[in-house]
């Protein structure tokens, strides 16, 4: 879907759920349904529409002003701080992206679902001098399978699943779980966001 | 076919209930119009009714909330999820 439906979605959405005028009777009634749409279909598709509807709000604000709102706050807790998930990803997406760049890994392709394919080894990815491996989620979100765990492999593990499981990022049956890193990833990020000095942020 | 609940609005459309979240003691419905599944609202609960929400920050609260809690679902990857509408 278009970007531009999304936002006529959450729209709807913000018309359809502001207003203290807005009542109704708290009265639930169970129906069997057939649904066009399943309501993992749905679920996911309020998630885009939360995500895209918070950095309208948000990102076309100036982005410093956000990261001001992230210093105004006095913890590392992300639930608290009000501010969205894609504030996080797209500035570790733009570190990494630039890491990249400073280092001369400039030949890659996009593939169809939008990641990059970086055409290097893991040898190669060894003259990176200490890579902070808190940004080694931003990197996941931005290259495909072959680079992240080429990728890893230049840190000393066998590959992403390696990393995952040896940093303790495990599900309940002890399988890697990146969900148990993005948690990990977003409250790291939330502090290194948190610390950015002023100047710095608002000179980027 | 699926057992659901539902509610029906002031507006008089019936929506289903996708989701229920509690957040800061305060339950809020996250709602989609069962004819029209690009019709989404959401409510929270006082007392014996469903009110409205204050203002566009609750909206983006809670609804950056709601992704928290169903993130998994796609393991947290925003284009998957795109990828997968």
């Amino acid at each position: 879907m278009d970007k531009k439906v999304y936002e006529n979605i959450y729209n709807v959405l913000e018309k359809n759920s502001i207003g203290n005028e807005k009542k109704c009777p708290n009265n639930r009634k169970k129906k069997k349904v057939i649904l066009k749409i399943s309501l993992g279909m749905l679920t996911g598709l309020l998630i885009v529409v939360g995500i895209i509807g918070s950095s309208l709000i948000k990102l076309n604000n100036n982005y410093y002003e956000q990261i001001q709102q992230i210093e105004d706050v006095d913890n590392n807790d992300v639930e608290r701080y009000g501010y969205s998930i894609i504030n996080i990803q797209e500035y570790g997406k733009l570190i990494t992206k630039n890491m990249l760049k400073e280092y001369g890994f400039d030949n890659y392709t996009i593939n169809d679902d939008n990641y990059r394919h970086y055409n290097y080894t893991s040898d190669d990815y060894k003259k990176i001098i200490n890579f902070d491996e808190r940004y080694l989620y931003s990197l996941y979100l931005v290259v495909d399978d072959y680079t992240i765990n080429e990728f890893t492999k230049s840190l000393g593990y066998k590959d992403l699943d390696d990393y995952l499981i040896k940093n303790n990022y495990i599900d309940d049956e002890g399988k890697a779980s990146t969900y148990k890193w993005l948690i990990d990833y977003l409250r790291e990020m939330a502090k290194i966001m948190n610390d950015l000095p002023k100047e710095e942020g608002r000179t980027k | 076919m699926k057992e659901l609940e539902f509610v029906t609005l002031e507006n008089g459309n019936e929506y289903i209930i996708l989701d229920e979240i509690d957040d800061n003691g305060i339950k809020y419905l996250y709602l989609v119009n069962s004819g029209n599944s690009s019709d989404f609202a959401i409510r929270k609960e006082f007392g014996n009714e469903l009110i409205g929400l204050d203002n566009k920050a609750e909206l983006n609260r809670v609804l950056d909330v709601f992704v928290k809690k169903n993130y998994e679902l796609f393991n947290g990857d925003v284009d998957k999820i795109i990828n997968n509408i």
